[in-house]
């Protein structure tokens, strides 16, 4: 994972922290969430685009943790076993919420239905870089199934190999879907700046 | 255009080529080998953009900030971790103002002399105001407008300290409330939020300690989520009187 492992002396005091936490030290749970919390609740916000929904599994991530961190033995690092752990929490929810597997599964016509094109005036490419904000603003609008794929590439580094088992479809489809998510953010991305090019920035066009 | 070439024919050599480079983009994306992609984009501008685009998502979204949950998240849990007896040893009153991991409201990594001090000067101000909020007329119809649920918390706890420090709280409320308004606007909101955190927390904890009002440890978290909210207060008026 390209986030989360530190340097030796991180790992080294993280673990005196678990050990810590599994005796039931106040001190060392907040410290552990203190450590992680950004990065959850930033997960679990773009995998479902909504902070209220984000707040909940963020706390339901972290009691989840928290209640078995006794069981937590080190084969693997912690911030990994934390990851896995809210990804599936975020998973159950959007299953909860009627994401189906469809969303995934549906036939694969990336193939067939190649971009429209407008040559002439479309022929620029996006102006600099796309902020954070920018970025979250797009995401939002992404059906939840391109969502979850493509903030677990893109964003958080995941494989396809290992989108594939904890998304439950093929290696195929887990790059297609990548694929089409990334036009379609694209797509919302160079609206947004004709429409920022047309109107001016925010609060001049009154 | 190639000579002898109708626009229709060149027009649709030239879609033909723009699928092709489609077809492998996704491919070649994935970091897999595919010649045909650079050449094609080196000569077709709308193909360019597509690819440069693409590229730039990619890694702006490898580089996308983390956002701030907000500062109830660890109430919650810290609150359901000590329903359900998960933490066992909760941080004392000092340890909980030393920045080993933050609690919220010492964001700002302070020296660790600095927070004792800080602590300290707060237990010295207490000592010192409690007499003087006590022997206040109107400290006596204050304490008398506590909700049941306090009341129960301090009659379960070391009853006195307990009520002396709420009436401290209300006096340094007030006070407050009476300034609030000359504050820099940031900064009331920061504290606003601070002490909604708070009394989120208290509240809480009144709840639990109603339910288990045996429970050593919630009657514990109580009087140091009052004593919190007494600091905050505290540091917010000293704030705005310098
Ligand atoms: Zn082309």
């Amino acid at each position: 994972m390209a986030q989360g492992e530190g340097a030796p002396s991180k790992a080294d005091s993280e673990s005196q922290l678990i050990a810590r936490a599994q005796r039931g030290e106040e001190e060392a749970f907040a410290a552990l969430f203190e450590i992680h919390k950004r990065r959850v609740y930033s997960l679990c916000l773009r995998m479902t685009a909504d902070p209220a929904e984000a707040e909940d599994l963020s706390q339901e991530a972290f009691l989840q943790l928290f209640r078995k961190i006794s069981t937590f033995r080190g084969e693997s690092a912690f911030s990994t076993w934390l990851h896995r752990l809210v990804v599936n929490v975020v998973l159950m929810h959007l299953r909860k919420k009627g994401v189906q597997k469809i969303s995934l599964d549906e036939v694969d016509n990336s193939q067939a239905e190649p971009v429209k094109r407008e040559y002439g005036d479309d022929d620029r490419r996006l102006l600099g870089s796309v902020d954070r904000i920018t970025l979250n603003n797009v995401i939002e609008e992404l059906p939840p199934g391109y969502r979850a794929i493509f903030v677990l590439h893109d964003v958080e580094g995941y494989e396809h190999n290992e989108i594939a088992r904890i998304m439950d479809c093929s290696v195929g489809n887990s790059k297609s879907q990548l694929h089409k998510a990334r036009l379609k953010l694209r797509e919302a991305l160079r609206r947004d700046q004709k429409r920022l090019v047309r109107t001016g920035p925010p609060g001049r066009s009154n | 255009m190639k000579d002898g070439e109708t626009v229709e024919q060149s027009r649709t050599r030239k879609q033909d080529a723009c699928a092709d480079f489609e077809r492998e983009l996704a491919a070649y994306l994935e970091g897999e080998e595919r010649q045909s992609v650079l050449s094609h984009a080196e000569s077709c501008e709308y193909c360019r953009c597509m690819l440069a685009d693409l590229e730039l998502i990619r890694s702006s979204s490898a580089e996308y900030g983390f956002e701030e949950p907000p500062a109830r998240l660890w109430t919650n849990v810290r609150a359901t971790l000590v329903a359900e007896g998960v933490i066992r040893q909760p941080a004392s009153f000092w340890r909980r103002w030393l920045p080993v991991g933050g609690r919220g409201l010492l964001r700002s990594p302070i020296p660790l002399a600095a927070a004792a001090t800080l602590a300290i000067a707060f237990v010295i101000f207490l000592k010192a105001a409690l007499p003087f909020f006590r022997s206040r007329p109107a400290s006596s119809s204050a304490a008398g407008i506590q909700p049941a649920a306090v009341q129960l918390a301090s009659a379960s706890s070391p009853a006195e300290g307990s009520a002396s420090v709420q009436r401290t709280i209300k006096a340094l409320e007030q006070e407050y409330y009476a300034n609030a308004q000359s504050m820099q606007p940031s900064l009331q909101v920061t504290y606003q939020k601070s002490l909604q955190s708070l009394d989120n927390e208290i509240q809480e904890c009144r709840v639990f300690s109603q339910k288990q009002p045996d429970n050593a440890l919630v009657q514990q978290y109580l009087s140091n989520a009052y004593a919190d909210k007494a600091e905050l207060l505290q540091s917010a008026l000293e704030y705005n009187l310098r």
